[in-house]
């Protein structure tokens, strides 16, 4: 599992206020990982700095002698395997800079030296971002990044993560409660209820055509900017205790459309139409 | 003193301020010593007419919430008046506050954090109908709190309970109940869907558009929630960095943006419809620290029509349009992107 969370995954938490360490400098959590499991990383760290040297020799003629000097000592710490924490750090610290410019903060190299409480809750998110790409995930879990952010910055954002998707090659799970946001930028979502998912179509599909009950209280439920809305339909009751759920369907309580077989019988996730599974009775099952 | 209070009665405003500020000292060094403001309201004036639902939106740290606070006086005016039906109840204080602060009641954002957890429903609802004496006997009071605890929703059986027996929509209706148990005629809502689920939230949002009409009540509605504020105001001020930029009914503000600041709000809320993907984040970085507000124009550092005039002069709040009040002398055109001089005839007649 280490390993995994290592490698593999990487999550951006909801509250970037409170997931920052704020008694560390922004700099040292973004590069922890990478110095502490530095046998991991090294080959990355190492290859990325030899990358950048040729670059630096053609800006800067003088220091030729001290690169390639350089150059030698991480090319034999990268035959010998070993790699001392001081040389990591100094390796991850380009790294930083690197994706802290990725992810857009003004005057990376300034933020690195900074505490969380000298960042704004957009600044922090970023730096999250940027402390959960390091790692170079294959998968990035985003948990509702965006709530405690303005409409403004949350806008920034949302922007950022579509454009890294393209440049860091990671699939993004998000997860929200806000429509207007995965209709911003997800491709394909899954709708959960009562911690079942209850219907799973592309984002094009599931908005034109939503299938279960529950997604379609869901849509009415939701004022929009761009429109007036004469009167909120909104789905009565509310979220079943899950020590005790409803048997058979567990919205059939809630559904304006349950009928006698909805409570005997759980519904099978059903594909209803291409590419779109619904959990639902109406549709057979 | 009397000329003022007869003028404003004639004004047909429940809530008006005029030319309100609220600036909260940093206190620094070792004398602790005031080093600077934190300038949280700036000449801020506007009136809430009764009965309708005037909306107050912006970022955080914008002073919506601060504002709410200096009307229901939770906090004490730096310069300016607050009048509450035609009176100035600026500075009156103690008991002679009393008959004002039943006029004008708050819904805050957090069910979780404003109701006492050591108090039963049925204490937090009748404890202000008695300290305003609006019941005199027990049982009078128990009745008027089973009447209320109805109107919002709730179940009589719900009054003995304790708020962690509740979930987070029902504590709302609970909020909303004892803001009206004394029969107020203003209702601060302070975020009051923030905290909930979007499907509890449309459930309270239509609770207060029925109570609105039931009780005949004035909402000052404060969110940052666009969709939200299009439901439920009739009149939105758009705030920014303490002062108002944009001041019109919702149509005017929705469909006729004029404040480059209120165009960005508009174009960030993300719409739930993937046919209208932006993908594009018109405003660059953050709110600017009100402790030290750019020079000129506030929102020039973050306006994409920044010119040089707007680094050396405030704009005024002025006339676009009838009802339409805007703090930008420019008319900009969003779609082309390009600005003009708004011609002054407008202001001059008004």
């Amino acid at each position: 599992m280490r390993q995994v969370r290592l490698k593999d995954v990487a999550q951006v938490f909801q509250d970037p206020m409170t997931y920052l360490n704020p008694v560390l400098k922004v700099g040292f959590q973004i590069t922890e990982a990478l110095v502490s499991e530095r046998k991991v990383y090294e080959k990355e760290l190492i290859n990325q700095r030899l990358e950048e040297i040729p670059q630096l020799e053609k800006q800067d003629p003088n220091s030729l002698q001290a690169l390639e000097r350089e150059r030698s000592s991480l090319q034999s710490a990268l035959q010998s395997g070993r790699i001392s924490k001081g040389q990591a750090r100094e390796l991850a610290r380009d790294i930083a800079v690197q994706y802290l410019k990725l992810v857009r903060l003004p005057e990376a190299e300034r933020v690195l030296e900074m505490y969380p409480f000298e960042l704004s809750g957009g600044m922090r998110q970023r730096a999250m971002i940027a402390m959960a790409l390091v790692k170079r995930p294959k998968v990035l879990l985003a948990d509702e990044i965006t709530t405690a952010l303005d409409v403004t910055v949350q806008a920034q954002i949302l922007a950022l993560l579509q454009e890294l998707r393209d440049k860091i090659d990671a699939s993004i799970i998000l997860i929200t409660h806000d429509l207007g946001v995965v209709s911003e930028v997800c491709d394909r979502v899954a709708v959960m209820y009562a911690g079942n998912v209850v219907e799973l179509a592309e984002i094009d599909e599931l908005f034109k055509n939503p299938l279960h009950p529950y997604t379609q209280g869901l849509m009415a439920a939701v004022p929009r900017p761009d429109k007036s809305t004469v009167k909120l339909q909104s789905i009565k009751g509310s979220v079943p205790d899950l020590i005790y759920p409803p048997s058979g369907c567990r919205f059939h309580p809630r559904c304006p459309k349950a009928f006698a077989s909805c409570p005997q019988r759980k519904p099978p996730l059903i594909e209803a139409a291409k590419d779109h599974q619904v959990e639902c009775l109406l549709y057979g099952g | 003193m009397l000329t003022i209070r007869r003028i404003n009665r004639l004004s047909d405003y429940l809530v008006e301020t005029k030319g309100v500020y609220k600036w909260f000292p940093i206190k620094g060094g070792i004398l602790s010593r005031t080093v600077g403001y934190v300038k949280a309201v700036e000449d801020v004036s506007f009136g809430v007419r009764k009965g309708e639902t005037l909306g107050l939106v912006g970022e955080s740290g914008c002073g919506k919430t601060t504002i709410a606070r200096l009307i229901l006086r939770l906090l004490d005016v730096t310069k300016g008046q607050i009048y509450i039906d035609g009176e100035d109840v600026t500075r009156i204080k103690g008991g002679k506050l009393k008959p004002f602060r039943r006029k004008m009641q708050i819904v805050f954002q957090d069910p979780y954090a404003s109701l006492d957890p050591r108090q039963t429903v049925s204490s937090a609802l009748t404890e202000p109908m008695r300290i305003n004496h609006i019941v005199h006997t027990r049982s009078e009071a128990h009745d008027e709190a089973k009447r209320l605890i109805r109107v919002v929703g709730l179940n009589p059986d719900h009054l003995s309970r304790f708020p962690h027996e509740f979930s987070g929509g029902q504590r709302q209706r609970i909020a909303i109940a004892r803001a009206l148990a004394v029969e107020p005629q203003i209702v601060v809502l302070d975020e009051p869907t923030s905290s909930l689920d979007v499907s509890v939230q449309a459930q309270i949002l239509e609770l207060l558009k029925d109570l609105q009409k039931e009780f005949d009540l004035t909402y000052l509605f404060i969110s940052h929630n666009l969709s939200v504020i299009r439901y439920m105001c009739h009149r939105i001020i758009v705030m920014y960095l303490g002062k108002i930029a944009e001041e019109a009914d919702m149509l005017g503000v929705y469909e006729n943006p004029m404040h480059p600041y209120t165009y960005a709000l508009l174009s960030s809320a993300p719409i739930p419809d993937p046919e209208q993907r932006k993908n594009t984040a018109l405003l660059q970085g953050d709110v600017p620290s009100p402790i030290n507000i750019p020079s000129g124009c506030r929102f020039r550092t973050r306006c994409p029509f920044t010119t040089t005039f707007c680094a050396e002069t405030e704009p005024e709040l002025e006339e676009a349009g009838s009802g339409h009040l805007v703090r930008c002398p420019y008319q900009i055109d969003f779609v082309s992107k390009t600005a003009a001089e708004r011609p002054r005839t407008i202001q001059q007649s008004a």
